[in-house]
């Protein structure tokens, strides 16, 4: 029942977000999580379970830190089947990216 | 799912997607190519084409339209990971993506309960004899994701 539900998920997802190449969220609710503080529940997998779900490439790139230092990140899903396109939204941000880190540490 | 599975310890198979970790998106592209494509160990690969990203990677993002999390799904994220969010999607609209909304049809909580519930159901095939053995140092958070109850078990395998 969960496996035909999920086809049905599936599907009813891809109607509604049809006419986008992809869909940015963060990789995770939180920074990094100390292994103690950690729950029963993975909250950290809030926003990659359901890219898993449709079981597509959903390419994670860095994006900054927490004030702690923690690597935060920006997640990039695209629709099943178009993993090229997800990986050209991430080398452009990445490019981008590193062209900013490098106008601020030289100015 | 390009990658063939074949060799990987597995978890839950209709879940598990290997992929690579890289120090750059041109090395994970590359590894990418390099590892997908058709393998006779694992059929499932042949449903897919081998993924070509070489030739579109550096086109760039002009005119492509990219969507951004909902207002609900905005809810319970760190405001420090809503900014570092907030500015990566202001980067792509530098770069000449259309940034657009959208609604999803449920909460991307339901998604990733129903992937709990796979994810148990499938791994109990696989370690279900650790878990259930008292004696092994198994982590306490993970123990009850695997021990799903009967009933849970049977509804996903039907």
């Amino acid at each position: 029942m969960t496996l035909l539900a999920r086809e049905e998920h599936k599907r009813e997802f891809a109607a509604a977000v049809g006419d986008v190449d992809a869909i940015l969220t963060p990789t995770a609710q939180t920074a990094a999580i100390p292994i103690r503080a950690r729950g029963p529940v993975g909250t950290s997998a809030h926003f990659t379970r359901p890219g898993n779900y449709s079981r597509t490439l959903r390419p994670r790139v860095p994006s900054g830190f927490s004030t702690e230092g923690l690597p935060l990140s920006l997640q990039i899903l695209c629709h099943a089947g178009e993993e090229a396109t997800a990986l050209r939204i991430g080398w452009a941000y990445e490019a981008g990216h590193q062209l900013e880190g490098a106008q601020t540490s030289g100015a | 799912m390009r990658i063939s599975t074949y060799g990987v310890l597995p978890l839950s198979s209709t879940l598990d997607t290997p992929g690579p970790l890289a120090r750059s998106v041109e090395d994970a592209a590359l590894i990418y190519r390099a590892l997908s494509g058709p393998d006779p160990r694992d059929p499932q690969t042949f449903a897919w084409d081998a993924g070509g990203s070489a030739a579109t990677l550096r086109r760039g993002v002009e005119g492509l339209r990219l969507a951004i999390l909902p207002d609900a799904e905005r809810i319970g994220v760190e405001k420090e990971v809503l900014a570092a969010y907030d500015a990566a999607v202001n980067a792509l609209a530098r770069l000449g993506a259309r940034i657009v909304r959208v609604e999803f049809p449920r909460r991307l909580s339901d998604y990733a309960g129903a992937t709990g519930v796979i994810i148990g159901a499938e791994g109990y095939r696989f370690v279900g004899h650790l878990v259930d053995d008292d004696t092994l140092p198994t982590d306490p958070h993970v123990r009850p994701r695997i021990q799903l109850d009967e009933a849970s078990r049977r509804a996903t395998t039907l």
